[in-house]
């Protein structure tokens, strides 16, 4: 249409000047049209360009909510599930803590019964101790009864002369009757007895003293004490088990009294020393030594046994290991003597080689300070 | 510095109009050429070798001679520039970095106070190792410019100087900035449209996966394009060029990413820029109508700076051309005529530049401005 426009302009007859004019306008009309055509274009391509993107968008985000939804419902089952896994888990717990309690109910019996095997033995000890002082008094008392009714009738008959005042036949029926009976032997024989007594009733008291000394009832308080007297305590105890068999050589430095539980560490010493002399088979010597160091005391246990290889020492305070033949010993002793040195802060240690004998090793620090598990201070 | 300008679709067109400009006495030493592909380019430089006048040139897809576009054609600049202040760097390679850290080099040894206009030929380089090759060296270096063009043929795009043409390295302008004030601005106007998409899987500036969907059928799928995009640049360039991908970089500044090539059997695009694997983008749509005031409000701002001009150059994206249609030569006329001097440029693959508040950066769907002044 535009060149027909401009073909009619040429045919009309105008000035250069308005021609001239006449084109640009037409030109420039020209251009408007393309322009307006072109924006027109352009404007529905980008309506659809713009029309599909936000299509396409909108789907990607109707996706990504189905996929937020799919997550979220998978969220909440596994929330469900672990709500479910929770409940089960507190369920659980109680039949762990009902069973912890049994547990700790049969480990204290546990403990009650090597406390009462260990009392049981401890009793064994002291009553053969008792024993032999307790026959020196009894088996002289019979003796001593008959020694004295023969004296008793001597002083009698020397009590009738005087009464009746016939000295010389009477003089002479004592001087009869004391030979008859023996009565300067029997005078002898009563001091002997006499003596015997004393050194039984002593040696009770001693056994006695030392039964005392070693339970201390107090156990449950910790005090300051003096671990040479708890070791001295143990091996009267123990005297009977080791006496003409086991020779104990002592070498208790001047230590400090330490803060402790005495009762508890008593019977740590009476485990170690007992199972020493159950170890050594015949005859055979224990070596028992005190000494302090910085603010720590330690005692070592050594006996002259058979040893014990490396797989026993890496056992040997394991609850229920024991090298003993069946019924003999619970396996509880070194187990229990390890948590009394635990619960001290202090260090039990064996050192042996097989063939070498044993020594144990305890470390104890001399004060007890902010100690939770003996609640110092 | 005196600036004219002369344009012809053959040799016997410009060296009439060479002649013409050049009866006043007015003594050109510096030519800045762009030509379409069509054209014959070892002509113009023997023609300009032979009057001792240096080329500074490239290959279009389209070009800009003040306020008309034209297409097909050669548009030149001849500038009376002091030979002293300026000079021209050329070299072929593929490794883009290289290349551009040489020119660094070589404009920070030849001027204390240098400014560059690159141009850069190949179709499938990262032009980011362009930005990247010249920071390295001086990040404060001024560096303007764009991407040679081949009428979307996508066959092959060149620069070339004197004795220098190479479809594959970049040919430099140094400028001496204590004796050229040089000011540019990079300016766009597309808006970002759509959800935030992940690029899933690329390499430098080849996209293969975006949310691990193929590239290529993420845009055929969004904007429901019905035409086969097999091996058909145009296609792809009239399409998906108006349509790039707008990108926030690491250092914060926001460039628009347009696909130039398809790669059939991956269905990857190849883009003109690299997008860093992981990059967060969304599509970006064609501008308002009222693109071309805004463009040239933005410009008017750099009047501040140089507020008279003895030459201005345009790189302007090819998309722009595309969404402008008839309009663009109103937008080279709004623009030259802030300064009322003459203007050239052409239609590039790719600009080269600093946005307002940003840093250089490489840039697609962008309007490049360069401002030049020969100081007295």
């Amino acid at each position: 249409m535009l060149e027909q426009l401009i073909k009619i302009v040429d045919e009309i007859t105008l000035s250069e000047e308005q021609r001239e004019s006449l084109f640009l306008e037409i030109k420039a009309i020209k251009k408007k049209l393309e322009v307006a055509e072109f924006k027109y274009n352009r404007t529905l391509h980008d309506k659809a360009a713009i029309t599909n993107v936000l299509n396409a968008s909108i789907k990607e985000i109707e996706k990504q909510k189905k996929n937020i939804e799919d997550a979220k419902n998978v969220i909440d089952r596994n929330l469900a599930e672990l709500d479910k896994q929770k409940k089960l888990t507190e369920e659980k717990n109680v039949e762990l803590n009902e069973a912890m309690t049994i547990l700790k109910e049969a480990q204290e019996q546990l403990v009650q019964s090597e406390k009462m095997a260990s009392l049981g033995q401890l009793t064994a000890g002291v009553a053969h101790e008792i024993n032999n002082p307790i026959n020196f008094v009894s088996a002289n008392i019979k003796p001593l009864k008959e020694d004295l009714a023969e004296i008793m009738q001597c002083i009698q008959l020397y009590e009738q002369a005087i009464t009746e005042n016939k000295l010389e036949t009477f003089f002479e029926k004592v001087e009869e009757y004391k030979n008859k009976t023996g009565i300067s032997f029997s005078i002898e024989e009563v001091k002997s007895l006499l003596r015997g007594i004393e050194e039984g009733a002593a040696r009770t008291s001693e056994i006695v003293k030392g039964l005392r000394n070693f339970s201390r009832l107090d156990q449950n308080v910790v005090k300051k004490t003096n671990l040479n007297e708890g070791i001295e305590s143990t091996l009267a105890l123990l005297h009977s088990a080791y006496k003409d068999r086991v020779e104990i050589v002592k070498d208790l430095g001047q230590i400090p009294e330490v803060d402790c539980l005495p009762g508890q560490l008593n019977q740590v010493f009476m485990n170690i020393i007992s199972n020493a002399v159950q170890a050594i088979p015949g005859e055979g010597k224990i070596f028992i030594k005190t000494w302090a160091t910085d603010n720590l005391v330690k005692i070592s246990i050594k006996d002259t046994g058979p040893g014990m290889s490396d797989e026993t020492k890496k056992k040997i305070f394991d609850p229920f290991f024991t090298t003993k033949d069946v019924g003999k010993g619970t396996g509880l002793g070194l187990s229990i003597s390890y948590g009394i040195i635990q619960k001290h802060n202090g260090k039990i240690e064996v050192e042996s080689v097989k063939g070498e004998g044993a020594v144990f090793i305890i470390t104890l620090p001399i004060q007890q300070i902010k100690n939770e598990k003996l609640n110092t201070l | 510095m005196i600036a004219k300008n002369i344009y012809g679709e053959n040799m016997d067109q410009i060296k009439s109009k060479f002649s013409k400009a050049t009866s006043d006495g007015f003594a050109p030493t510096l030519a800045i050429v762009f030509c379409s592909i069509t054209q014959e380019r070892q002509g113009l430089v023997d023609f300009f070798n032979e009057k001792k006048v240096d080329v500074f040139g490239s290959t279009t897809a389209g070009e800009i001679i003040d306020s008309e576009v034209m297409e097909k054609s050669t548009v030149i600049m001849l500038l009376n520039m002091n030979k002293a202040h300026y000079k021209i760097f050329t070299e072929a390679s593929a490794d883009t970095y290289k290349v551009s850290n040489d020119m660094a080099i070589f404009a920070k040894a030849s001027f204390a106070n240098p400014s560059v206009i690159v141009i850069s030929s190949g179709l499938t380089i990262d032009a980011e190792q362009i930005i990247k090759g010249v920071q390295d060296c001086d990040a404060t270096l001024p560096l303007y410019g764009g991407l040679a063009a081949d009428d979307l043929t996508m066959k092959g795009s060149f620069v070339f100087s004197n004795h220098f043409e190479t479809s594959n390295g970049i040919i430099g302008l140094i400028l001496d900035n204590d004796k050229i004030n040089v000011k540019g601005l990079a300016t766009s106007g597309w808006d970002n449209i759509g959800i935030e998409k992940v690029i899933t899987k690329s390499v430098g500036n080849v996209v293969y996966t975006i949310d691990d969907e193929p590239a290529v059928d993420v845009f055929v799928n969004y904007f429901q394009f019905t035409e086969s995009v097999d091996n058909t640049a145009e296609i792809i360039a009239q399409n998906f060029a108006q349509y790039p991908l707008q990108m926030t970089k690491e250092n914060g500044n926001v460039v628009l990413r347009a696909p130039l090539m398809v790669d059939i059997e991956s269905r990857a695009l190849i883009f003109a820029g690299g997008i860093p694997q992981g990059s967060k983008v969304k599509f970006s749509v064609q501008p308002g109508f009222d693109l071309i005031e805004k463009t040239a409000e933005r410009i008017t701002a750099l009047k501040t700076g140089i507020p008279e001009a003895d030459a201005l150059i345009m790189f302007s994206c090819k998309a722009r051309h595309m969404a402008l249609g008839p309009m663009t030569g109103d937008e080279a006329d709004k623009i030259r005529g802030i300064w009322n001097k003459p203007l050239i440029g052409f239609f590039t693959y790719g600009e080269i530049g600093a946005a307002k508040n940003c840093t250089c950066e490489f840039h697609n769907e962008t309007c490049s401005m360069v401002i030049l002044q020969e100081k007295n």
